[in-house]
């Protein structure tokens, strides 16, 4: 987003997808066919089985720190965990924790249903399916097949510290403001230490 | 732009196979690279990849200019660290290394190890396909095998095939891609008739049975894009953590691009995958230059990139050209990575010719057996991407280091490379061994040694906790244990 001061525009350099006639198709257009879309391929994938051999975990301060590092690694800009075991039995549905990974949105996937829209979702998606497989192949459960409304899934990132809710109940976070998106809440029964 | 067209009559013609047509004769070395310098200059100046003139001299099999089924083609352009110098076989994909271990070719150790070990360590299982517990904790096990969306009836119109391959490439940055290029379809680099590459084992296109030639006819572009690997974990090579790098960057890049492809279709275009040769097209498409470690480097992030499947599709667009940054000039005095392949495999030697191809030509038998022994410590080596000196972060020395050297007129390059081999030989060692610690793997223990080096963790570990000075990571199998097995060639 460029800053404008009457004919001056700051940052000088033009956005990238200006003079683009395909961009806002790109971004906003839904596809024709569901099929073409990445989001819903992996979003329909069923999940992996858990390794029957659980690895040995280092202290729960120490595994926090790696689920997070390894969520960063794969493009998440904001990763938290909620202890739910102070949520509601509806929120929490049988698992201890809950980790909450967040990416920067530059589009809202609500409303930009076209393949660039959703690109967040995807990004999203890399990166908690790869965190999931992993809990699931140290030997712990780890979900993300539990629908989790939208509004939900912001509420949890709050109680994970990663921001706030606006007066307009949209998260809010810091660097990125609203432009963020919550990926798919990974339940888990791994041993972390919550955030907040 | 492109065509191929029939040879004249009288030739053999028998697909994959060079037919011993009476009189037919290898023109001479002379004269094949007179023609691929011709070709060169005439496509600098068309401003195009590559160009086809359809009443050139040499019609002989044998020549770059001939299929092995004895039709014309033009010679693709991929820049000076490859030439096609002769008839190039299309390589049928099951010939690979991966294929021919599935089918117990190379033993059965090593296909008992690919086929039926599950790896140990639990990062392992979850990126490393042919490792893994279930496949389903794999995540391009979906975005390979997804079934395949439909084309657009709604076709959308293309005014300006240069304005629409800008989009595409901001399209694939936009999705994650670091790198993205489009190449003008050749026959020489499609696989062979009927093969595909597709890790789900079906290829269900409508157009498998199209010759190599029938398909660059067909579908003039080929897409590349992918993502470059994390530099500071890839310095764990021959370790999980380098393995997590290498694998982790392929499973985005096959995501962008199996999006990339659905877009493609949605615009109302096909696009097929599986069909080409991704180094190739990562040439063609000025993504980078093949290096003496047989691994394609790129301007900006090196030798730690990976080819994935690219695209080819019918959509009109604008085909880049090969780059020159170097490579050529720089792998000729360097040899770094034949110094540190663990095996051996890379050679210290001139480039040689394979199958009408000339190039750097690795030993992949070498470089794929070592596998099973070091199964517990790593899955793939990885060491000549880690120490190429082109393989850096994408800093700003960097930059000015590349800069200086692509810059240089060739005949000056010699003393510009000698002078940046030197300074990355000092700072970053002759025998990089850089310690690296990621989620508590830590490269500073030794090859089988099992430790907690983490200072913050109080958990009661099986294994004593372990403190480690200093900046060395220790890598299996060590080079110089090696020598005592892999003689080299």
């Amino acid at each position: 987003m460029a800053l404008r001061l009457g004919s001056l525009r700051f940052p000088w350099r033009r956005s990238g997808a200006a003079g683009d006639p395909y961009w806002d198709a790109f971004i906003n257009r839904p596809p024709a066919d569901i099929r073409n879309m990445i989001p819903e391929i992996v979003g329909c994938a069923p999940e992996g089985n858990v390794y029957p051999t659980p690895t040995e975990l280092h202290s729960t301060n120490v595994t926090t720190s790696h689920v997070k590092e390894l969520a960063a690694y794969l493009g998440t800009q904001l990763v938290g965990i909620v202890d739910l075991s102070q949520q509601l039995p509806e929120v929490a549905r049988g698992y201890p924790f809950a980790v909450v990974c967040a990416v920067r949105a530059e589009h809202d996937p609500a409303t930009a249903r076209g393949p660039g829209g959703q690109a967040p979702v995807q990004n999203g998606q890399f990166a908690t399916f790869i965190v999931a497989s992993w809990i699931r192949e140290m030997g712990f459960r780890a979900t993300m097949k539990i629908d989790v409304p939208a509004e939900q899934r912001e509420r949890l990132a709050v109680v994970a510290s990663l921001g706030r809710l606006n007066a307009h109940g949209r998260l809010t976070v810091p660097t990125y403001a609203t432009k963020i998106y919550v990926a798919d809440i990974i339940f888990t029964d791994l041993p972390m230490v919550a955030d907040g | 732009m492109h065509e191929t067209i029939k040879r004249p009559v009288g030739t053999v013609s028998v697909i994959g196979k060079t037919p011993a047509a009476p009189g037919t004769s290898t023109p001479d070395a002379a004269t094949v690279e007179s023609v691929v310098a011709r070709r060169a200059r005439e496509a600098k100046n068309a401003g195009a990849t590559a160009v086809y003139e359809a009443s050139q001299s040499i019609t002989e099999l044998g020549s770059p200019l001939v299929a092995p089924d004895g039709t014309l083609r033009m010679v693709p352009n991929l820049g000076r660290t490859v030439h096609v110098v002769g008839t190039v076989t299309n390589v049928d994909v099951n010939d690979g290394p991966h294929p021919k271990n599935i089918r117990g070719e190379l033993g059965k150790a090593m296909n008992q190890w690919y086929t039926k070990t599950v790896a140990k360590d639990p990062l392992m299982r979850c990126t490393d396909n042919s490792h893994a517990a279930d496949k389903r904790n794999f995540l391009t096990t979906f975005t390979n095998a997804a079934s395949k969306g439909a084309v657009n009836p709604n076709r959308t119109p293309v005014a300006d095939p240069k304005v629409l391959s800008q989009h595409i490439k901001r399209v694939a940055k936009h999705l994650g891609a670091d790198l993205v290029g489009i190449a003008a379809a050749n026959p020489a680099f499609m696989y062979a008739a009927g093969s595909r590459y597709v890790q789900d084992g079906t290829a269900n296109d409508a157009y498998q049975k199209l010759t190599p030639d029938e398909l660059a006819k067909r579908f003039p572009f080929v897409i590349q894009a992918t993502v470059a690997w994390d530099h500071k974990t890839l310095q764990a090579h021959r370790h999980h953590v380098g393995d997590m790098s290498y694998h982790a960057s392929t499973m985005q890049a096959a995501m962008i691009l199996k999006s990339i492809e659905g877009y493609i279709k949605e615009l109302g275009y096909t696009a097929i995958r599986g069909a080409v040769n991704p180094q190739g097209a990562g040439l063609a498409a000025g993504l980078g230059e093949l290096g003496r470690n047989g691994m394609l480097i790129t301007e900006r992030f090196g030798a730690r990139v990976h080819m994935p499947d690219p695209i080819l599709t019918d959509m009109a667009l604008v085909a880049d050209k090969p780059i020159d940054i170097g490579v050529e000039d720089f792998c000729k005095v360097c040899r770094k990575c034949a110094s540190n392949c663990p095996t051996n495999s890379i050679t210290f030697g001139p480039k040689i010719v394979y199958n009408g191809i000339e190039k750097y030509k690795i030993n992949w038998l070498t470089c794929y057996k070592i596998r099973p022994f070091v199964a517990d410590h790593y899955g793939s080596c990885l060491t000549c991407v880690a120490v190429c000196p082109f393989t850096k972060p994408d800093a700003w020395w960097r930059r000015v280091g590349g800069k200086l050297l692509s810059t240089a007129p060739i005949p000056l390059r010699k003393p510009v490379v000698r002078a940046l081999k030197w300074i990355d030989d000092r700072f970053w060692g002759e025998f990089p061994s850089k310690r690296v610690r990621f989620m508590g793997y830590d490269t500073g223990l030794m090859p089988g040694d099992h430790a907690c080096t983490i200072k913050e963790c109080t958990a009661d570990h099986a294994e004593p906790a372990k403190v480690i000075e200093g900046n060395v990571g220790y890598y299996a199998p060590i080079k110089k244990n090696t020598e005592a097995y892999v003689k080299r060639g």
